[in-house]
């Protein structure tokens, strides 16, 4: 059997049991075990009898939450080999997750944000803040975008509704602003913690 | 039905990012409403806050002249389609229809009736036994969305509804939309990247860039008038045509050529201030023609040009061309043969023709 750390959390009070049973059934979970549950954060695992679906689409949950619910919904979502059953663990997995503002957000984008909270002093915030200032809303959206979806320039493309080429002309002007090139592993890096993590 | 009024709404997020800046908008009764702009513009955002799944950061919404900024999403009497359109696998069509009733208690015949009757009207009576693995991408939309109508809502909101749908699924549902919308009345806001979905769908458009209303008005003076170039390269496919040249006794010249300016136009431009100035002269591929009449028409605006690439589309040929070094779309019938290479004579409508300032790129009028 396996158990996947799931974290739910609503804007606003919620009835959990029904929302609980309607993921579990979604996610077709042999049972659920529940660490802690508020008004608004559900820290459960998820019981499967094989490997979770590394597929599940956590952004149609979410949608369909909302509108079930009526309430804004988002999900960590971890996987069998991170243990979080301590609540304090829990507790801060959730207050980086809120920070980051996102509606579904997986263990390993919690790690590296929670990597930026501990090297996010005055220095690299020095550092990062004059390249911060020169990103547009167009820019944030690039980095986003190609962060969210691996670095792949395709998947990127789509997801921001834009033809290939003109993504191909957005990178290259952010290049030619920043002088980082978001297409390499620590050019993405290093602007998605100047987008995410100065202030 | 009800009436919206969003006024000076803006959307700051902790880090000072303004996703939204001062949008402002009274909506009508029953009115259809398309949000529309690039990715990143605001327009879900805006969504988000009217349904209550955002916070307001500042100024005042009302639904029907009671202000709402504090109250919760399901107070709200509204209904949401998103653009992932799943379905609870597990579930039947029907069970689908009714959760949203089940949560709020809503008595069981009472729920039988309002799926049935929603059902009926979206085609699905026929399908309400199936679980959506038995269905076509059409269906699951159409179950999508009788979710939010067995509610009876105030108001629809719905978020790039048809964005994972095919092209040609995509046609039939916006089809669908307008019907459902006529049927059953509800004021509706659509948020969409697809400005053909906007143009075809909205009784008004709103225009965003950046966080900031563009123009708000309805697709026709949208396309006809846009108030900048933004709106004007934005609405329309193929897109508008942006020139610079200069304004010079009562012509507009680029290139060396010379373009006779209607009066009424060129009586805006020298009440401006533009004469001897720098300007962008906008026009719709639609605006340019090559044939005999249109040449003789608009004899004041014509020039030579070879094209560069022709596109056949069965009645019309799209034709690429160059003025100086402005690239040129046009539309021409395709009454006569269109190939690379080929020498034509052109003439802008100037009738059709915008001018724009170069520093505000706002519409000179």
């Amino acid at each position: 059997m396996f158990f996947q750390p799931i974290f739910l959390i609503s804007k606003h009070p919620i009835e959990w049991e029904t929302c609980l049973e309607v993921v579990a059934s979604y996610l077709e979970a042999h049972a659920i075990q529940l660490h802690h549950m508020t008004t608004t954060t559900a820290c459960l695992e998820v019981v499967t009898l094989g490997y979770p679906n590394e597929q599940a689409d956590w952004r149609a949950i979410a949608s369909m939450l909302e509108q079930d619910f009526m309430t804004a919904m988002s999900i960590i979502v971890g996987k069998p080999e991170f243990e979080v059953s301590s609540w304090e663990r829990q507790q801060q997995i959730i207050q980086i997750a809120q920070g980051n503002h996102q509606a579904i957000l997986h263990f390993e984008q919690v790690i590296v944000d929670s990597m930026g909270l501990m090297i996010n002093s005055e220095a690299i915030s020095h550092l990062l803040q004059p390249l911060r200032k020169q990103l547009t809303p167009e820019h944030r959206e690039t980095i986003r975008a190609i962060c969210a979806t691996n670095l792949n320039l395709s998947k990127a493309a789509k997801h921001l509704y834009v033809h290939r080429n003109t993504l191909n002309y957005r990178i290259e002007k952010l290049l030619q602003v920043t002088g980082v090139d978001v297409r390499t592993f620590y050019g993405a890096m290093m602007l998605y913690a100047t987008i995410n993590l100065t202030h | 039905m009800a009436t919206m009024q969003l006024k000076n709404i803006f959307k700051i997020y902790d880090n000072g990012f303004e996703a939204v800046k001062d949008f402002n908008i009274d909506i009508e009764h029953g009115e259809f409403i398309v949000f529309v702009g690039p990715s990143g513009c605001g327009k879900s955002t805006t969504l988000r806050m009217i349904a209550g799944l955002e916070d307001i950061s500042k100024g005042e919404f009302y639904i029907d002249e009671r202000l709402v900024n504090d109250v919760q999403p399901k107070d709200r009497d509204i209904a949401m389609v998103f653009q992932s359109y799943a379905l609870y696998p597990h579930m039947s069509v029907y069970d689908n229809m009714a959760f949203g009733l089940k949560l709020r208690k809503v008595d069981k015949a009472e729920i039988d009736k309002k799926v049935t009757d929603a059902a009926k009207m979206l085609g699905l009576d026929h399908l309400l036994d199936r679980k959506p693995k038995a269905l076509s991408g059409g269906q699951r939309q159409r179950v999508a969305l009788g979710r939010a109508v067995v509610r009876h809502p105030k108001v629809f909101l719905m978020d790039e509804p048809l964005s994972n749908l095919d092209a040609k699924l995509r046609g039939h549902m916006r089809a669908e939309i307008i019907k459902l919308h006529k049927n059953v009345g509800a004021t509706t806001i659509y948020v969409t990247h697809d400005q053909t979905e906007a143009m075809t769908m909205a009784d008004r458009i709103v225009v965003m860039k950046d966080g900031v209303v563009q123009q708000i008005d309805t697709p026709k003076e949208i396309y006809d008038m846009p108030e900048n170039l933004f709106v004007a390269g934005f609405i329309g496919s193929p897109t508008m045509n942006f020139i610079n040249g200069t304004i010079k006794n009562g012509k507009f010249v680029v290139a060396g050529k010379e373009f006779g300016i209607p009066g009424g136009k060129y009586a805006a431009l020298e009440k401006g201030g533009y004469e001897g100035k720098d300007v962008v002269l906008g026009i719709r591929p639609e605006g340019i023609g090559g044939e005999p009449l249109f040449l003789e028409t608009f004899a004041d605006a014509t020039f030579k040009s070879t094209i560069n690439v022709a596109e056949l589309l069965g009645p019309d040929y799209i034709i690429h061309t160059m003025l100086g070094e402005a690239s040129i779309t046009a539309v021409v019938p395709a009454r006569e043969t269109m190939e690379m290479g080929k020498e034509v004579t052109l003439a802008f409508d100037m009738n059709k023709a915008h001018f724009f300032d170069k520093e505000t790129e706002l519409r000179i009028r």
